[in-house]
């Protein structure tokens, strides 16, 4: 993850803490910034490694039978 | 042995004879629920009057001839998250600290039906989300195998009124680990269902498409005997799956010959206590010597899921709290006010990802489970640490607190599929470890054989946690 993502996400926190009138302190957003961060990019990565861009969102957990990616949208 | 701790099946067997009465029982356990909880604070509210009675009805109804059945005249414990009619029910929250609903949870319905007789309700991670049971309102629940130790969380509270023989068993939930991962540290067995068989009905919500209504008990029989209560279909519930019920303690004894154990080789590197990793291969062996095929399965998409499973935990926790965040942010607790905060950020095209990633990784656990039964590996990675620890040495590595405990649990939670930690053995300073198990989605009967059979190989149960000066 990179330190500009993180700085984003940070600032991003402190505004939405700020909006909803948190306690929470500059380093406890500082450290949330960066567990949002590395989780967004494993997120990403995942994704990637899964092709799950073709996959339709499991609003709940998935049967094993269930038929692979109904809605999903067509590829390409 | 006192009254208080028989098992189950002893417990049940004397109440069916009238060789004990429901309320002898129940004064037992509420004698101990009184005398333990000052040291493990693992109960916010012992239910004396409503758990008397409950249990001079039991006894009215045995001795009337009109017994329930296993369940009649047991007491038990309910998470705080559990909506109870009359009693209050606070989520270990200081915003529901003085809530008394108005009805009844299917799962405390469905045990009340079934005979059961509620002692108390147990504490929890503020609204059921962390997995240490630390709890800024009303301090942390502690391990009856080591009072200076967490539970885990976070259904805490019920893992130690269990082991301390609080009640017989105890319902939790389980949303990203928070049966097992307790009941794994506290030396319980802990059955997470399959998602959707039990209805969440009455449960105060944190991730819809996550939570789960477990079962805390003393072993898989216990589980197996409380799971025929609460499994069903409930239409109040949207994640409810209509899916028959089986008899889930009918086939325990039949054994795991020719079952296929797949060892996650992935998951298996990366860092664990050396204790744990020993007793989880040594329980995965007795489990081979008994018939079962282990082997090693390669897993490497699994490796995010603790990563996919926060965000979406995150983003539907903030949801979830639509009515009182950020109302009443300052009665919030620090790690609800880093969740909510984190599911404020958290975008709607980030949380569907998470969702289409989701269901990637359940497609292909399902395509693994072509060629396996079952998985084996750790509940969790370390014994329980020392309260108020934030990160913990494994081996030559120093690890978060957070994700030394969860690394394992979230797989299944993504998935839904059935999962359980079942006790095999301590670390080499006494405190419990669990084998996880995992099984194919509504096969909970199957996954209960499996831990069952391991069960067995043990020379006796595996006992109670001593708690010095305890009756």
């Amino acid at each position: 993850m990179s330190e500009d993502a993180i700085k984003t996400l940070e600032e991003r926190l402190k505004a939405l803490a700020r909006e909803s009138g948190s306690p929470l302190s500059g380093e406890a957003i500082r450290a949330l910034a960066e567990t949002l961060a590395g989780a967004l990019a494993a997120l990403r990565q995942t994704a990637e490694a899964l092709d799950a861009i073709n996959e339709a969102p499991a609003m709940r957990p998935v049967l094993a039978d269930e038929p692979r990616a109904a809605s999903a949208p067509a590829r390409g | 042995m006192s009254l208080a701790q028989l098992p189950l099946p002893r417990a049940a067997e004397a109440l069916r004879r009238g060789a004990i009465s429901p309320v002898e029982l129940a004064r037992a356990s509420l004698a101990r629920a009184h005398e333990l909880n000052a040291r493990l604070n693992c109960l916010l509210t012992i239910t004396e009057d409503e758990a008397l009675r409950a249990a001079a009805a039991a006894e009215r109804e045995i001795r009337a001839g009109r017994y329930r059945g296993p369940l009649h005249g047991i007491p038990y414990t309910a998470k705080d998250i559990f909506e109870t009619a009359g009693i209050r029910t606070t989520a270990a929250s200081a915003i529901l600290a003085d809530w008394i609903p108005e009805r009844d949870a299917a799962a405390v319905r469905r045990l009340a039906d079934a005979g059961a007789v509620l002692v108390g309700k147990t504490h929890l991670s503020e609204f059921a989300s962390g997995p240490a049971n630390s709890n800024d309102h009303y301090g942390p629940a502690r391990n009856p195998w080591n009072p200076a130790c967490i539970t885990g969380g976070s259904s805490g509270g019920s893992a130690a009124a269990v082991a301390a023989g609080i009640g017989v068993f105890s319902i939790g939930t389980d949303t990203g680990g928070s049966v097992r991962m307790p009941a794994s540290m506290s030396g319980t067995f802990g059955h997470k269902p399959t998602f959707g068989l039990l209805s969440r009905y009455g449960v105060v919500p944190l991730s819809w498409s996550l939570d789960t209504v477990g079962i805390l008990s003393r072993d898989s029989r216990d589980a197996a005997t409380v799971l025929e209560v609460l499994a069903g279909y409930d239409a109040r519930d949207p994640g409810s799956a209509n899916v028959g019920v089986e008899r889930y303690g009918e086939r325990l004894e039949d054994g795991v010959r020719g079952i296929r154990i797949g060892l996650p080789r992935e998951m298996l590197a990366e860092p664990c206590d050396a204790d744990v990793r020993s007793a989880v291969l040594a329980a995965v062996e007795s489990l081979a010597r008994l018939g079962a095929n282990v082997e090693e399965v390669s897993v490497p998409w699994v490796a995010r899921a603790l990563a996919i499973s926060n965000l979406i935990t995150a983003a539907e926790t903030r949801s979830s709290h639509e009515r009182w965040y950020p109302r009443e942010v300052r009665r919030y607790g620090r790690h609800m006010q880093e969740v909510l905060l984190m599911g404020s950020a958290i975008g709607a095209a980030d949380y569907l990802m998470a969702l289409r990633v989701r269901r990637a990784i359940a497609l292909r656990t399902a395509e693994l489970f072509r060629s396996i039964d079952v998985i084996a590996l750790p509940a969790v990675s370390i014994p329980a640490p020392k309260i108020g620890a934030e990160s913990v040495e494994v081996g030559d590595t120093t690890v978060p607190i957070l994700t030394a405990l969860r690394r394992f649990v979230r797989w299944a939670s993504l998935t839904g599929q059935p999962a359980l930690s079942v006790p095999c053995g301590h670390s080499r300073d006494g405190r419990p470890i669990g084998l996880q198990l995992i099984g194919r989605m509504f096969e909970d009967a199957a996954l209960l054989r499996v831990a069952h059979a391991y069960e067995s190989t043990r020379a006796s149960p595996l006992p109670l946690a001593e708690i010095r000066g305890a009756g």
